[in-house]
């Protein structure tokens, strides 16, 4: 972990700046900047109040141990531990926002000089007279104020450099293309968007257990996927492949799912297949599974039992899945979706109903129920149309996770009474829906419930709820940066950028988090 | 340290309130050990490897930073100051001289030259932080440097070396207010204390002279020069230290004050030479700058005979050595 190297070489870095450089300079008012002081904010802000005080201890005990230092041992010790715990504890409830962040930073520094002062006059009152103290201070704790804001910067940067990959952190301080050059290398892999054209590889078997697998036609320009930073990682595919038990001589389908938004159930929308039986329910336009090769409109339609998408494949420009014919389809992502299959082998679908009783995977990628449009559903509930979604069992989904089951059109009043029009969401399976760790999530598609069966309690349709986060911008493009970031949007926080903070909430994740956000995911 | 160190911060306020509480008594301790007994030993050993450790990585920062600061070097210039040194038989340390180390070395020989006094010369590395009036030279034990030593630089008196490692020497300011130096009034002689502002002294703070005779006589522009101590430790005699700017008078005191300004600015040491050897007459006056400045040539300024011009050989006390 090379971000454990930041503390203790910035730490000495500046220490023997401070001391050959810093304290030497004849600055207009007397006074000079406390380089280590504000390092150990800024790094207390980083890191919280534990490291926060662990670095300050370390980080006085060594300025008062260096040649010069003729103040009592442990003086600086002190103060920059209190230093170090205060900035962590207020960086904490600075929220959001890095303008209050530094300015709760540069309140800690000034205090902390105003401390050492303090300090200095009660046991060295030989050394530290009280002239001396009301012609330095004011100048050193200004000098403070002023370089505090760009250590603050330069440590977020150099921390995120050294934990996400230089384009993270290029992407952070505002350079796009150093980003875009820089990325591929290894260590960038937790921002990069995983590819949702696996399933298209050699040896790849199909989930559904085609025998045979379709080749993706290479993406033409103007049709271009739109590729989101993968939920679900590597493996979590054949995770599901092995649980449908169904293909125990194929490889494991290298499968990336997408999907980082909740309800969009990035990958089993083009799954219609024989031995996961699959019904999907397309939205017509807004599927992002949505056949996009010749300019045909794929419109299936919603909320058809039975596995609507193959019966549209049979009946447009498709082969009858019961012909086993291998006709590609190319699933484009529509509208910021990122999908995954864009080959779709389908084969025998199975009749698939409403329900919300799903399988739980038991092991990871979880197989939640309830969510999405997408729908795999096994074998052993052949009525059922489980809406699956893949997630990684990450600490902050599952926050996220915990709520109470979302509808797609209702209010509060609606959740409190438990039911919903169209009946899905009974008292009681509402409380069996609060008791579970993964709630199903209900989308009642509002608009769309014209095209189902009235009474169908329609699972699915678009991953976004009204009731919270932002709309999806129609014919927005996804980004897949984080966008200017400047000095400016570092302070402020605002639409520049400045997600940092977000970014220390999420960990790793944030750039799902982020992108989720811009484009008007439900996340 | 974001994803597990993360998860481990929220959760786990109470150990940093123990690690909190863990820190802060062991600063206090350390404190307090250092306070009640200044000679502990364990600290003492903390301190001076913990010098030698910095002290280190002070000379190599040190150099770096006056190999860069120093623009071009004159080899030639080098050479031929090489050849002072041994005239004036200082010992130099350093090989690479910027045209300011240059200039500051030649006043500093000419003030040694002068007064007579066998120097080595040095350069500061590290500078004390905050109030601490101290700063760090790159000559140590090993260059025969021993605590309580002068430390002068071309200008005048720069303070007293308190410790030393092997390679390193820490010397307290004379501007600093924990420093008292003995001082003569040029004309007269006459005694008094001279004691620094503080760091206030880089934004013009000044010096304040105290005589100690009550018949003593000031006035405005009257120039110090250290009286000697004894055994010429810490301070050898007739290192000049400032110009009377101001008098002082105040109420009820019984000897005369005056505000002095240093000759030397403290806030902008670069060579300084710690006198190893005192000279073997006090040299009174003979190292303070000539009023009408004479032509920098080695063979002028070179000679050891007190300046023909300067009327400050009256018969006073010679206290000391």
């Amino acid at each position: 972990m090379r971000k454990a190297w930041l503390a203790p070489v910035g730490i000495l870095v500046s220490l023997v700046v401070q001391l050959t450089v810093l304290n030497g300079l004849r600055l207009p008012g007397g006074g000079v900047p406390d380089l280590v002081l504000i390092l150990v904010a800024a790094l207390a802000v980083t890191e919280g109040p534990l490291w926060g005080m662990i670095i300050g201890f370390t980080a006085g005990l060594c300025l008062d141990l260096a040649p010069p230092g003729s103040l009592l041992i442990g003086q600086y010790a002190l103060v920059f531990c209190l230093a170090g715990w205060a900035a962590g504890q207020l960086s904490r409830s600075a929220g959001k926002s890095p303008l209050r962040c530094v300015v709760l930073t540069g309140i800690v520094v000034a205090a902390a000089e105003v401390a050492s002062a303090g300090i200095g006059l009660v046991l060295d009152p030989a050394d530290v007279t009280t002239t001396a103290v009301r012609v330095v201070l004011p100048a050193s704790i200004g000098y403070d104020l002023v370089l505090c804001p760009f250590v603050l910067y330069l440590v977020v940067v150099t921390g995120t450099v050294l934990t996400q990959g230089l384009a993270a952190g290029a992407a952070a301080v505002g350079l796009p293309g150093l980003a875009s050059r820089s990325q591929g290398t290894k260590e960038h892999r937790p921002l990069q968007p995983r590819l949702s054209r696996a399933a298209a590889r050699t040896g790849d078997v199909w989930l559904g257990g085609a025998s045979h697998y379709h080749r993706a036609r290479p993406p033409s320009a103007r049709t271009r996927t739109r590729l989101r930073p993968a939920n679900g990682v590597a493996g979590s595919a054949s995770g599901l492949a092995r649980q449908a038990g169904r293909h125990p001589g194929a490889a494991s389908p290298s499968l990336r799912l997408a999907g980082s938004r909740r309800g969009d159930g990035a990958i089993g929308n083009s799954v219609g297949s024989g031995s996961v039986g699959g019904g999907t329910r397309w939205q017509p336009g807004r599927h992002p599974g949505m056949l996009a090769g010749a300019g045909r409109q794929f419109h299936p339609r919603a909320g058809q039992p039975g596995g609507s998408a193959t019966r549209q494949h049979g009946a447009g420009t498709m082969s009858s899945p019961a012909a086993r014919s291998s006709t590609p389809i190319r699933f484009s992502a529509h509208r910021g979706d990122g999908t995954v299959g864009r080959t779709l082998g389908s084969a025998a679908p199975r009749l698939a109903g409403l329900g919300l009783a799903g399988r739980r995977a038991a092991a990871t990628p979880k197989l939640r129920p309830g969510t999405g449009r997408s729908a795999l559903a096994t074998r052993s509930l052949p009525r059922v149309v489980p809406k699956v979604q893949f997630h990684t069992a990450r600490p902050a989904a599952v926050r996220r996770q915990a709520a109470a089951p979302r509808f797609r059109r209702g209010n509060s009043s609606l959740r409190q009474s438990g039911t919903v029009s169209g009946g899905v969401l009974s008292r009681s399976s509402l409380a069996a829906a609060r008791g579970r760790a993964a709630p199903p999530r209900l989308r009642l598609a509002a608009g769309r419930r014209a095209s189902g069966p009235p009474g169908m309690g329609m699972l699915g349709g678009s991953g976004r709820s009204p009731m919270r986060g932002p709309r999806l911008r129609l014919g927005k493009q996804p980004r897949f940066g984080y966008g200017r970031r400047s000095l400016l949007s570092f302070l402020t926080g605002r639409r520049f950028g400045g997600s940092w903070l977000a970014r220390k909430r999420a960990g790793r994740r944030s750039g799902v988090w982020l992108i989720g956000k811009r484009t008007g995911g439900a996340g | 340290m974001t994803g597990a160190g993360e998860v481990i911060e929220v959760r786990d306020s109470r150990r940093t309130r123990v690690v909190l509480v863990v820190l802060l008594v062991a600063a206090l301790s350390l404190i307090a050990l250092d306070y009640s007994d200044g000679s502990n030993s364990g600290l003492r050993a903390m301190r001076s490897a913990s010098g030698a450790v910095f002290g280190g990585i002070e000379h190599a920062a040190g150099s770096v930073a006056r190999f860069f600061s120093g623009g071009n070097s004159s080899a030639s210039q080098v050479t031929s100051l090489q050849e002072q040194v041994v005239k004036l038989r200082a010992e130099l340390s350093g090989a690479q001289l910027s045209k300011s180390d240059l200039k500051q070395l030649r006043k500093l020989l000419l003030l040694a030259g002068a007064a007579q006094y066998r120097v080595v010369a040095a350069s500061v590395i590290a500078v004390g932080t905050g109030y601490q009036q101290t700063v760090t030279i790159d000559v140590g034990s090993s260059n025969g440097v021993t605590p309580d030593e002068t430390v002068l630089n071309g200008d005048g008196l720069v303070g007293e070396v308190t410790s030393v490692t092997a390679t390193t020497a820490t010397v307290l300011l004379a501007d600093s207010p924990a420093e008292v130096v003995g001082a003569a009034v040029q004309p007269s002689g006459q005694l008094g204390s001279v004691t620094g502002p503080g760091q206030a002294a880089g934004s013009g703070g000044l010096m304040r002279l105290q005589m100690l005779s009550s018949s003593a006589q000031l006035k405005p522009g009257d120039e110090l020069v250290t009286s000697a101590s004894e055994h010429d430790r810490p301070f050898v005699p007739g290192v000049p230290i400032g110009v009377i700017t101001t008098l002082v008078n105040e109420n009820g005191a019984l000897t005369e004050a005056a505000e002095v300004r240093p000759f030397v600015d403290y806030t902008a040491l670069g060579i300084v030479a710690v006198v190893i050897g005192p000279p073997r007459h006090n040299p009174r006056f003979s190292a303070l700058p000539p009023l009408p400045h004479p032509a920098p040539t080695v063979t002028v300024t070179v000679t050891a005979k007190p300046g023909p011009g300067r009327p400050g050989s009256s018969p006073a006390p010679r206290p000391g050595g």
